[in-house]
């Protein structure tokens, strides 16, 4: 640009800003780029202010900002004059769009006004009332838009009369719509946009009753706000964030924010920005003076260059945060720290830092015995978990004050176990000797007492004896003086070597013990070098461990190397991990210490621990966090007599629901959530509860109390509760109450509809699919509905379902089960057979209505409606049932047959209908007895309908879909029981047709049910969504499961693709990738150990022998590492098969049966063989899958499962094929087993 | 008497349930009662209680004109039923539910409003009390109170062969037991 072409304003600041060499070109040759840059960004800021002075000069005078909006545009303009243009333009730009705001609400005011005041200055006489002459004069402006004095408009609104009245009502219905949004946005009042978001709603929302004044401290407020965000959202307190937010709800609610409560905050907020400053500073500081300090050795060649000028310039960095934290001067503040993290001296001096450090430490731990291979894992927690790798450290020093500087190998390990095996065997050998010596000492010191009253006696005899007598006696007194002397010394003797072998004993004992410490010491230290370096404690295998989490895991192995590991695998499983964490750290502070010296398996502190541990994998933090008030308050010594000793499953979990149903309510029925808590603490926590935990109960129970304590009106209910008036309400409550019906009242009550709210709806042995997924679904969707069921079930002993008439509850119900739920569900599969039953007579109507239809001209032309009558009649004769044992009338493509199906039932005798011959029959017999004969025609007989009706013609028409009437389908069990059960009106509709099982394949089977799925189902506000493999099980489908996040992430869209990588090539990447050669051996040695514990002792040698002689000592992929566990296992499963097989037999003989031939022999081999070999699979693959970190995707609740578990579809990668695989996975433990391909051959529906 | 009552037809046109008296058709009880008031008469209580079952739940329900019938049926059916075993899919069984106070069941009454009677549930033989408004043709069924039978012996749960989708799992008690074994059950938990 020529010079000569630039305004005065920009030579003039050319002139001022650029350099002489730059001016000289300027002058002669025209600017520069950089020049044309700055002059651009002058522009910009011309063009801003130009807008902002246009809005200025419209704003009318009086605005009580306008002085403020004057000083931010001066303040631009000094920033400007300072060359900050990115600074002046956003201020002046602001100060404009402020401006412009101002000036276009006042417009709107203006125009309101005239709109609302126009009929009251037309009919009034603006001489006559000052009042009215303002707001005149003001219409009169506003017509204009021009508004010379805001004083005017705010009298113009103030004078008519109404005006302020309804001011008031419109500000305070736009103040609540704008506090709504401003509350809900800030939730997330530290994320930025958010704030943004807030500030312009606030604006808007406010329309034109907001003085602007408020908007004004409002931006300010944000914009701190802003700032306080960079601070990271982990310093800024709880409490401050909850006065932040209040005050901000303040500002936009009341809009009376004063300038000294916003000037606090400001200082509050200074005040956090120094600190976070100072220890920024001190940290650094504390390292220039450490790397200073360092010695010449510590130090490498090339650290020592780069130290001296590294440490002078953080110097000088933290010398200038110094200074900035001796003033007030945020700006100067926010610099200095952002100089510092900016700083890449400040990040090689932190580089510097932790390589010294860690180079000092490694040499500390590998002198403690641990490999470079071992220390990978302990390397990458000295920089991401400082916590843990401290923990890891205690480890180690606690178990080479034991094993001195040894590498602990599996070899060492195995070496180190046999010795404290052949210890303890000598130990047992050592106390049976002793024993059995101290039992011959026993005898023989019998012996010496029998001698010694023997010659006792003979000396009395002696005394009394005469003549020959007394020479017999002297002789025998001789002999027994000879035997007592031998027996004394015989007991002597085996006295002396009681003693002896009792000493050796107790020198066995103490070597034994140090064996144990050995081994003890040596499974702590590889179990926490394996766990970090290739188990779940490494870095990535477990999403949301904290730092503190890892370190308490860690911090177990020092305690119990079995509770180490139990922790290790229950936070690879866990709901959340900072549970395990939170529940570990209880565990290490007040459990741990408890633990006997030797610890082991015999200690029930070590039992107890590990129960606890495994428990805290179920649950979520706020719950693991009441375990330590729990341990605290003792509560653990509870004997909780009520919850122990044998019963089933189903009777413990009513027990357990009983016990925190019991604390639910007070016995005026009023809701006491503290004592309902504490004893769903004793479930969750309580010892002896927990030698049978029921992790799927206590989850349900939790959210149970979650809901009762936020929902004031089903505490009502409970509260209102009455006493059963009927036998069937009285029969459920007193099986609920452990009771007799005549004894029951009105506490009973509550308890007993508690306990069913606490109890998870499952489908038990005995069910319907089809009404179960409705009645979870129900439960789920509906709580204070169902709560509602319950109490009408108990004070009623009716159920009302959506859709049909009420029925009397079902009373016959399995033992031990929750009755209430029990009946529940079956009244409710009762009720939905009803309407079943009714659907489908109604398509017997029509197909009836068909084959009748040749009948009309039987009847007197005067009756119209004989016809339908007799149609419907005969209908109403039949009814239709569910079977569940009723084979299909086709046969399946495969060959097979399937079971269950809808059966035609004749009402009048009960008798089924299953072929032609039956239906005609009934057909004669029913219209015989139903028709209306004076319906008739005139020489028409009963008999000449009847054989117009069962003629072939007559029957063949009335097969409708290709189906007669006798041959009933399936199907709509799930629609029905929607219907009946929730009032859901649903429909079926395809989301994968079955597949021929003779050329299905499974992986493409398995991608195809997963994408309809997901994309069938999109989630959202029903976390259930029921579906049925067709004719087969109906169940629900869980569209929300966080697992399926990450794959709606990108959109509908994406779903396939990521689908695809996830599932096939992830898949792939996983069976191509081998395991290093460490870690296939911790693969390897745990599942085969953990399989070992599992199985009877007699049965475990070759499983023992197999992993000393099979260990991998190469890479593996997970195939080969499948195949070596397999084959390590196979001597084990000859014997299992001989044990299973001698069993039997002994079965069958103490049963009094014959003896099996030699096929029935074979047969069983073979069986039990396969299930041997079926369930290493499983073990194997799920090891793999568990140590692989395989991706799993939960697709379904099953309906199955109980108070321990549930059972969920997932489809993972398989890394052992790479194919895509579904799995029932059993939650807890999270156990995957194969889904057999029938399921996947079916016909998956969905209900919508 | 209620010989002496014409018979209420209990007919059906395509458009549903309606009823018949002497060649004549009507849509309703009240359209019927209109015409032949005489109907009305309490003692034609019976043919009014199945007109109003007839319109308010077709074959559905039947009318129990014979209180002390219904409940020689009901003990018989009773006691043809295996008490010992438990509910199933598909079958009707009253000893799931229970027994009636026969003594509540009554013949069908009725005043100038409404009809009050007794009727059985087809499908499941279930009593109910029902009312049928005659102005406004609003029925109710409610479901008589039920006694639960006393069973024989423990309900033993068997899963029918066929039967498909049901299984029960409770793996997580195995997992915290004491170490589980190939034959052993935990130590104190009962196989029912």
């Amino acid at each position: 640009m020529p010079w000569d072409d630039l305004s005065e304003p920009q030579k003039k600041f050319v002139t001022k800003y650029l350099d002489v060499t730059i001016l000289d070109r300027i002058a002669g040759y025209g600017t520069s780029d950089a020049t044309a840059a700055v002059i651009g960004s002058f522009e910009d800021f011309e063009r801003a202010r130009l807008g902002y002075e246009q809005a200025m000069a419209a704003v009318p005078a009086g605005y009580p900002e306008k002085t403020a909006m004057r000083d931010s545009a001066g303040a631009a303009i000094k920033l400007r004059d300072a060359g900050k243009f990115t600074e002046a333009v956003d201020i002046i730009a602001k100060a404009g769009e402020a401006a412009q705001k101002t000036l276009s609400v006042y417009i709107t005011e203006a125009g309101r006004l005239r709109l609302i005041a126009l009929p009251v200055v037309a009919n009034a006489n603006p001489g006559e009332v000052q009042e009215i002459a303002t707001l005149h004069a003001t219409i009169t402006l506003a017509g204009q838009n021009r508004f010379p004095d805001h004083a005017a408009l705010i009298a113009a609104r103030n004078a008519e009369p109404t005006l302020p009245i309804r001011v008031q009502e419109i500000t305070a219905a736009a103040a609540k719509r704008d506090l709504d949004a401003a509350r809900q946005d800030f939730k997330d009042v530290y994320d930025p946009l958010k704030a943004g978001f807030l500030t312009m709603s606030t604006f808007d929302c406010g329309g034109p009753y907001l003085e602007y004044s408020r908007q004004t401290d409002l931006q300010s407020y944000v914009s701190w706000a802003i700032n306080l965000l960079e601070l990271g959202r982990t310093t800024f307190a709880a409490e401050d964030a909850a006065t932040y937010r209040q005050g901000v709800v303040d500002l936009a609610d009341k809009g009376n924010v004063t300038v000294a409560t916003l000037d606090g905050f400001k200082t509050h907020a200074l005040a956090e920005f120094r600190t976070k400053l100072a220890g920024i500073r001190d940290t650094f500081e504390s390292k220039v003076k450490w790397a200073r300090d360092l010695g010449p050795t510590a130090v490498t060649p090339a650290e020592e260059i780069q130290r001296g000028p590294m440490v002078a310039r953080v110097k000088l960095l933290l010398d200038a945060a110094k200074d900035a934290l001796a003033g007030t001067d945020l700006q100067a503040i926010l610099d200095a720290r952002k100089g510092i993290e900016a700083s890449t001296d400040a990040t090689a001096m932190v580089n510097f830092y932790n390589a010294v450090l860690l180079r000092k430490s490694k040499a500390g731990v590998l002198a403690k015995g641990v490999s470079e291979e071992q220390f990978k894992g302990m390397e990458k927690l000295f920089v991401t978990s400082n916590t843990a790798y401290n923990a890891v450290n205690d480890v180690l020093t606690k178990a080479s004050a034991k094993l001195g500087d040894v590498v602990v190998t599996p070899a060492f390990l195995d070496t180190k176990r046999d010795i404290a095996a052949t210890e303890q065997k000598k130990h047992d050998d050592l106390t049976k000797a002793k024993t059995d010596v101290e039992k011959l000492h026993v005898d023989a010191a019998g012996l010496e007492t029998k001698a010694d009253d023997g010659l006792e006696g003979l000396k009395i005899q002696l005394l009394l004896a005469e003549g020959d007598d007394q020479k017999r006696i002297e002789g025998e007194i001789v002999a027994a003086t000879e035997t007592l002397k031998l027996a004394k010394a015989e007991a002597a003797r085996l006295k002396l070597e009681a003693e002896t072998k009792a000493n050796a004993v107790t020198a066995q004992a103490v070597v034994l013990t140090d064996a144990k410490d050995i081994v003890k010491a040596a499974e702590s230290k590889k179990g926490v070098l394996d766990a970090i370096n290739h188990g779940p404690l490494a870095e990535g295998q477990v999403k949301g461990m904290s730092d503190a989490t890892r370190a308490e895991i860690c911090k177990a192995y020092s305690s119990d190397p079995r509770l180490g590991a139990q922790a290790t695998d229950a936070v690879a499983r866990a709901v959340d991990p900072e549970a395990v964490g939170s529940c570990m750290k209880a565990v290490n502070a007040r459990v741990a210490p408890e633990f006997s010296q030797n610890g082991g398996v015999d200690d029930p502190w070590v039992t107890y621990a590990e129960r606890l541990v495994s428990m805290s994998a179920n649950l979520d933090k706020a719950s693991a966090d009441r375990l330590d008030d729990y341990l605290v308050s003792d509560r653990h010594f509870n004997l909780l007599p009520e919850l122990t000793g044998s019963m089933t499953t189903e009777a413990r979990g009513q027990a357990n629901a009983n016990h925190v149903s019991k604390g639910m309510v007070d016995g005026n029925g009023d809701f006491d959530p503290v004592q309902a808590r504490e004893n769903l603490d004793d479930i969750m926590f309580n010892p002896n509860v927990l030698r049978h935990s029921q992790p799927n109960l206590v989850k349900h129970m939790g959210k149970t109390l979650d809901f009762f304590e936020d929902t004031p009106s089903a505490q009502q209910k409970v509260k209102d509760i009455t006493a059963p008036v009927g036998a069937g309400g009285k029969e459920l409550v007193a099986n609920s109450c452990g009771k007799t019906a005549d004894t029951v009242g009105v506490e009973d009550a509550r308890q007993s509809v508690l306990t069913a709210m606490l109890t998870p709806v499952r489908q038990g042995p005995i069910g319907s699919c089809f009404s179960t997924a409705s009645v979870i679904k129900l439960r789920d969707k509906h709580p204070e509905y169902t709560l509602e069921t319950f109490v009408e079930m108990v004070e009623e002993g009716v159920y009302r379902p959506e859709d049909g008439d009420e029925l009397a509850v079902i009373s016959n119900l399995p033992d031990g089960e929750n009755p209430l739920v029990r009946s529940l569900e079956y009244t409710a599969a009762t009720a939905s057979a009803r309407k079943t039953s009714s659907r489908e007579t109604m398509v017997l109507g029509d197909k009836l209505s068909a084959g009748f239809a040749g009948v009309s001209a039987k009847f007197k032309p005067t009756e119209p409606n004989a016809l339908p009558t007799l149609v419907t009649t005969v209908t109403g004769e039949f009814s239709c049932i569910y079977d569940p044992k009723a084979a299909h009338m086709t046969v399946a493509s495969d060959g097979s047959s399937k079971f269950g199906r809808y059966v035609l039932l004749r009402l009048d005798t009960g008798a089924s209908v299953n072929s032609k011959t039956e239906f005609t029959a009934a057909l004669r017999d029913i219209v015989a007895a139903q028709i209306d004969t004076d319906d008739l025609a005139d020489t028409v007989t009963v008999d000449d309908v009847i054989d117009l009706v069962v003629a072939d013609g007559a029957v063949d028409v009335m097969k409708i879909n290709d189906k007669f009437p006798w041959e009933l389908g399936t199907g709509g069990f799930g629609d029905d029981a929607a219907m009946t059960i929730i009032g859901e009106q649903s429909t079926t509709s395809s989301l994968v047709p079955g597949a021929d099982p003779t050329t299905s394949v499974p992986k493409e089977r398995t991608m195809a049910i997963v994408k309809a799925l997901l994309n069938g189902l999109p989630g959202g506000s029903d976390d259930l969504a029921t579906i049925e493999t067709f004719d087969h099980h109906t169940f629900n489908a869980l569209p929300n499961d966080k697992s399926l996040d990450e794959l709606r992430s990108e959109g509908p869209g994406k779903i396939n693709e990521k689908l695809e990588k996830l599932l096939v090539d992830k898949g792939t990447e996983l069976r191509d990738t081998e395991i290093s050669t460490e870690k296939a051996a911790y693969i390897f040695d745990k599942t085969m150990t953990d399989y070992a514990d599992s199985r009877l002792e007699e049965l475990r040698e070759p499983l023992l022998t197999a992993i000393k002689s099979l260990r991998p000592t190469t890479p593996l992929k997970p195939a080969q590492l499948d195949t070596l566990i397999k084959s390590a296992t196979a001597e084990f499963t000859n014997k299992v098969v001989e044990h299973s097989e001698r069993i039997w037999k002994e079965g069958l003989k103490k049963d009094g049966k014959p003896d099996p031939t030699v096929d029935e022999v074979e047969k069983h081999k073979v069986s039990s063989r396969k299930s041997v070999e079926v369930n290493v699979a499983n073990i194997s693959r799920n090891a793999l899958c568990k140590a692989l970190a395989v991706p799993e995707i939960v697709l379904a609740d099953t309906n199955w499962g109980g108070p321990g578990s549930q059972t969920l579809f997932i489809v993972a990668p398989d890394p052992i094929t790479g194919d895509p695989m579904m799995f029932e996975r059993i939650e807890p433990p999270g156990t995957l087993t194969p889904l057999g391909k029938d399921w996947l051959d079916q016909n998956w529906v969905k209900l919508t | 008497m209620a010989d002496t009552f014409p018979v209420i037809k209990l007919r059906s046109s395509d458009q549903g349930a309606i009823l018949g008296v002497a060649g004549q058709e009507f849509p309703s009880l009240a359209a019927l009662l209109a015409q032949l008031p005489a109907l009305g008469d309490p003692a034609n209580a019976e043919g009014l209680a199945r007109a109003a079952n007839h319109l308010a739940r077709g074959a559905a329900y039947s009318v129990i004109a014979d209180p002390a019938g219904f409940a020689d049926d009901y003990r018989n059916r009773l006691a043809a039923e295996d008490l010992s075993s438990g509910w199933q899919e598909g079958v009707y069984r009253l000893s799931d539910f229970g027994v009636p106070d026969f003594a509540m069941i009554l013949p069908p009454a009725c005043t100038a409003t409404e009809v009050v009677f007794f009727a059985r549930d087809r499908l499941t033989g279930l009593p109910y009390r029902a009312t049928f408004g005659f102005a406004d043709a609003m029925a109710s069924y409610k479901a008589l109170p039920l006694t639960p039978v006393e069973r024989k012996a423990p309900v033993v749960q068997v899963v029918p062969p066929g039967t498909v989708g049901t299984q029960t799992t409770d793996s997580a008690d195995a997992t915290m037991a004491e170490p589980p074994n190939d034959t052993l059950p935990p130590d104190d938990d009962v196989t029912p």
